[in-house]
């Protein structure tokens, strides 16, 4: 991976950080969120700037506190144990890899990028992770991972464009259209956003197995990914610390008595709303006109189309439901703040840099 | 660096200063977008003249690439097609704008609506001036996102937003077709530049294999033409696709003018955009003018059934649209877009005036007397007259004008005898309308109607012909489209003769019956009227389909976000 790559990555990571710290506001919590966030953050980082194989040391660290918040929360059930237990073989495979020759590095630095980089089955730990962290973490968790994951797909990419491209695209195929119809079905916030990442992902994984070259395209795209659904994450928390509330259609009209969070809110769902057209352009112009096999290209049609309309429903469905209709006269609104606004407007700069411009 | 560059530029610099200084200098607001859209018509019309006297503007802005793998390029093209339309847009937005001072005046989102406005009007000429089938897709897809933002512009309203929402669902569905389209042409052609691919189209006959072993293959030209045309029909209001409309009209009355004014038309620009790949494929050409038909039909007659003024002019809306997608379908690529025209300028009108009646029926402190104490009239000679001048003497002449002066080659063509059939129908519409309202019932009124329609048909013809060789000044193109749209002499005939016999029964109906007769009108047949009634007044049912489909779709999400 050339070293453009690792700076954009890397960049994502200080950018939603700080964004999440400027966006946690004051309350009890504020400083321990503040301490995790940093925390994570210099975990993710380390993974990405340190050489071979101190990274991968940073790398278990970034897996092993996401098992250990996992651990703590409120998940319960299957799922969780799930979750922890493909963690723990992600960490594993990982310390193992370390030491041993490149096939099993190859296969471990596989396991990670679909734990990482969400592709189904292998989501769980993900959904699980970032719908249950607190505060403004789950939009760092969401860059952490999608970094890290995008590191190791960079790595990767021969071996996926030329060994595993139907599997992948067929798993890409299905996540995005079950993660598309469990937002759709959603009632609470967090959730929704989480399974909108990952069906945004999926675009990713569909489109490695057509275009081989990812890290032109794909890096960038994967960070646009992270830091709008970071910042819709910061947004809705801002929601949440001032009015408690994470259910969907509770707090309707936002946008008439807080018009800066209404602002910011169409502006980010809207990039969200374009995100599946941004691999289209940014594909086509970096890939050279190859001829590619007609299933390929049904398959990763139908994931786009999936996501893209799909995502158009839940997407403004989310609008509707939060930012217009009317405001509720018993509720003493409060506007965005200047820190929580500079934190949104460096992640949108930040998204639309790296969407359009990278 | 052409002026033409500054035509969709100047409406997006002022929405960028509204946005940016709008709610500190409120008064300013208005001033900037009617400058900007202002400054921009005076550019396009000195742009028209450029193109109309040496060749289209073609420039690119951002290459990427400079030789064989840039797909995407950024640019602007500028031909005579293009021309009248950055005409036509700026003008209307222009007027909009004006209107917009005082009808929007003290709303506490006045800045917000120009910036919108101006924005619109960007993405609008952007769209029409892509030299590409992707930016122009872009641009496509930016007008959806930004009718969206303005038809919920009153977003504490919950209609204004549901609608909305509706519109920006049933353009989605288009969108995707549309994608789909071009998937396959740059896979099939390897270009999306409009001049390649209409070279490449022509010299390389691609077929798709529909089922396994070749048992169903069809022509590449004809599949993409018809998903991008699916696309066409979501953005035109076409049936059935044409849920949005009606329902749009929660939106400020300056929004409605702008859309069935402008937006309404990218469809009908989008089918001339690509004509000469259309005119490859006959088949898509016929279902083209099916679809057109259809929405003619059933535009018109839902029309009849409306008792709100707005939404009478937004299903007469989807019937013209309908008129200018069957026009596109019978190769009358050029009569379109003069249509297209025509009908913009008058819609808006309608609109804006409609804004005005509407405020003036509120303040009104006495109701109209119901029309039900009103004695039955029956219809007057006159009427009789007027009708038999209009149904049967004009179009005979206007027949005559046009195979013996204007030479069109009506036993070539069906398409024209088919546009001036339809004329036909049109104008015995007009009569029935006006037969309703009694309104018929003097020869003054009657003499000025008869005026009207011959002049508004010769008129018609006249530009019309002049507007084809306009913009296909190069020999025998527009033939060639009229051609390729040709339908099978045996449902051309069929077609014609059908559509004859029921307007002369409808005519002979309308006759017994005034005269106590019921031949063709017996009581039986009410109970056929009211079901048919019922049937347009609900919008044939298509509204409570999609509601349906939405719902279970809905239900079986909510299943899967709770269970799985």
């Amino acid at each position: 991976m050339n070293i453009d790559s690792t700076s954009l990555l890397a960049f994502a990571i200080i950018l939603s950080a700080i964004c999440a710290i400027l966006g946690q506001g004051h309350s009890k919590h504020s400083t321990i969120a503040s301490v995790e966030i940093l925390f994570v953050s210099g975990l993710g980082l380390g993974a990405l700037l340190t050489p071979v194989p101190i990274n991968r040391y940073f790398l278990v660290g970034v897996l092993g506190y996401a098992a250990y918040s996992l651990f703590q929360s409120h998940c319960t059930g299957a799922i969780k144990t799930i979750s922890l237990a493909q963690i723990v073989l992600a960490i594993l495979l990982t310390l193992v890899s370390t030491f041993t020759g490149n096939e099993l590095a190859m296969f471990a630095g596989l396991f990670l990028a679909v734990t990482l980089v969400p592709l189904l089955p292998f989501h769980l730990p993900f959904a699980s992770l970032v719908g249950s962290a607190s505060g403004a973490l789950s939009g760092v968790w969401t860059t952490v991972f999608l970094a890290l994951g995008l590191a190791e797909l960079s790595q990767l990419q021969t071996f996926l464009f030329e060994g595993l491209p139907a599997a992948a695209s067929l798993l890409a195929l299905g996540g995005a259209l079950y993660c598309s119809f469990k937002c759709l079905g959603q009632s609470q916030i967090r959730p929704l956003l989480t399974y909108a990442t990952i069906a945004q992902v999926s675009m990713l994984w569909g489109l490695t197995t057509i275009f081989s070259t990812f890290s032109q395209w794909g890096v960038p795209f994967g960070i646009t990914i992270a830091l709008v659904m970071s910042g819709l994450f910061v947004t809705y928390h801002c929601v949440q610390q001032r009015f408690g509330t994470h259910a969907i259609g509770t707090l309707p009209g936002l946008a008439s008595p807080m018009p800066r969070l209404g602002t910011m809110l169409i502006i980010l769902i809207s990039i969200a709303m374009v995100l599946p057209i941004i691999p289209i352009l940014t594909g086509l112009t970096t890939m050279p006109a190859a001829d590619h096999q007609t299933v390929s290209l049904i398959v990763i049609s139908l994931i786009i189309l999936s996501v893209w309309m799909l995502g158009s429903w839940y997407f403004a469905h989310l609008l509707h439901q939060t930012a217009f209709g009317k405001a509720r006269p018993d509720i003493p609104y409060s506007d965005l703040k200047t820190a929580e606004i500079c934190s949104l407007a460096l992640l949108i700069v930040a998204a639309s840099y790296s969407g359009l411009f990278y | 660096m052409s002026l033409a560059l500054f035509i969709p530029l100047l409406p997006l610099l002022a929405a960028v200063a509204i946005i940016a200084c709008g709610k500190r200098f409120t008064s300013f607001v208005p001033r900037i977008g009617i400058l900007a859209t202002s400054s921009a018509c005076l550019l396009a019309i000195l742009t028209l003249y450029e193109v109309s006297t040496d060749e289209a503007i073609h420039i690119i802005l951002w290459p990427m690439q400079e030789k064989g793998a840039a797909l995407f390029k950024v640019g602007i093209f500028v031909d005579r097609l293009t021309a009248v339309m950055m005409v036509l847009i700026t003008s209307v937005s222009t007027v909009i704008h004006v209107y917009s001072v005082r009808y929007l005046e003290g709303d506490p989102g006045y800045a917000r609506f120009y910036a919108l406005l101006g924005f619109m009007t960007f993405v609008i000429l952007s769209l029409v001036s892509s030299p590409n089938l992707l930016m122009l897709f872009v641009f496509w897809q930016l007008l959806s996102w930004t009718l969206y933002l303005i038809l919920a512009f009153n977003y504490s309203h919950v209609p204004a937003y549901q609608n909305a929402f509706k519109t920006l669902m049933v353009h989605r569905i288009g969108d995707v077709s549309f994608l789909c389209g071009i998937f396959l042409t740059y896979k099939y052609f390897g270009t999306l530049e409009f001049g390649e691919l209409f070279q490449r189209a022509s010299e390389h006959l691609h077929v798709i294999s529909l089922l396994p072993g070749n048992l169903l293959d069809v022509s590449a030209v004809s599949v993409i033409t018809l998903l991008i045309f699916v696309g066409a029909m979501a953005k035109s209001s076409q049936f059935p696709l044409h849920v949005w409309l009606p329902d749009t009209m929660d939106s400020p009355t300056p929004v409605s003018a702008l859309m069935h004014a402008g937006i309404i038309n990218a469809g009908g620009f989008l089918l001339n955009r690509l004509a000469p790949l259309y005119a490859l494929s006959p088949n898509t050409l016929h279902i083209v003018f099916v679809v057109g038909a259809i929405t003619v039909l059933l535009g018109a007659s839902m029309m009849l059934v409306q008792n709100d003024i707005k939404k009478t002019l937004g299903f007469s809306t989807m019937g013209q649209m309908g008129y200018m997608i069957m026009e596109c379908g019978l190769g009358a690529f050029a009569l379109a877009i003069f249509h297209l025209i025509a009908h913009g300028l008058f819609k808006a009108s309608l609109f804006l005036s409609a804004g005005n009646v509407i405020h003036s029926a509120r303040h009104e402190p006495k109701f109209p007397a119901s029309s039900s104490h009103e004695p039955t009239r029956l219809p007057a000679q006159t009427t009789w007259v007027t009708g038999l001048i209009v149904t049967l003497i004009m179009p005979f002449i206007i027949l005559m004008v046009a195979h013996d002066l204007l030479e069109v080659p009506l036993e070539d063509a069906h398409g024209a005898v088919i546009f001036l059939f339809f004329s036909w129908v049109t104008a015995s519409q007009a009569i029935f309308s006006l037969y309703r309202l009694h309104a018929v019932a003097s020869w003054k009124v009657a003499s000025a109607m008869i005026a009207a329609l011959f002049l508004i048909g010769f008129t018609y013809l006249w530009a019309g012909e002049l507007f084809t060789h306009f913009l296909y000044p190069e020999p025998g193109v527009a033939d060639a489209f009229f051609v390729a749209a040709a339908l099978n002499p045996t449902v051309f005939d069929v077609f014609i003769l059908g559509s004859t016999i029921l307007i002369l029964v409808g005519w002979i109906s309308l006759y017994t019956d005034a005269k106590g007769q019921k031949i063709l009108n017996p009581d039986w047949s009410l109970a056929i009227q009211q079901k048919i009634y019922m049937f347009l007044i609900n919008r044939v049912y298509v509204d409570l389909i999609y509601v349906r489909w939405g719902k279970v779709l809905f239900q079986w999400a909510q299943k899967i976000g709770t269970r799985y």
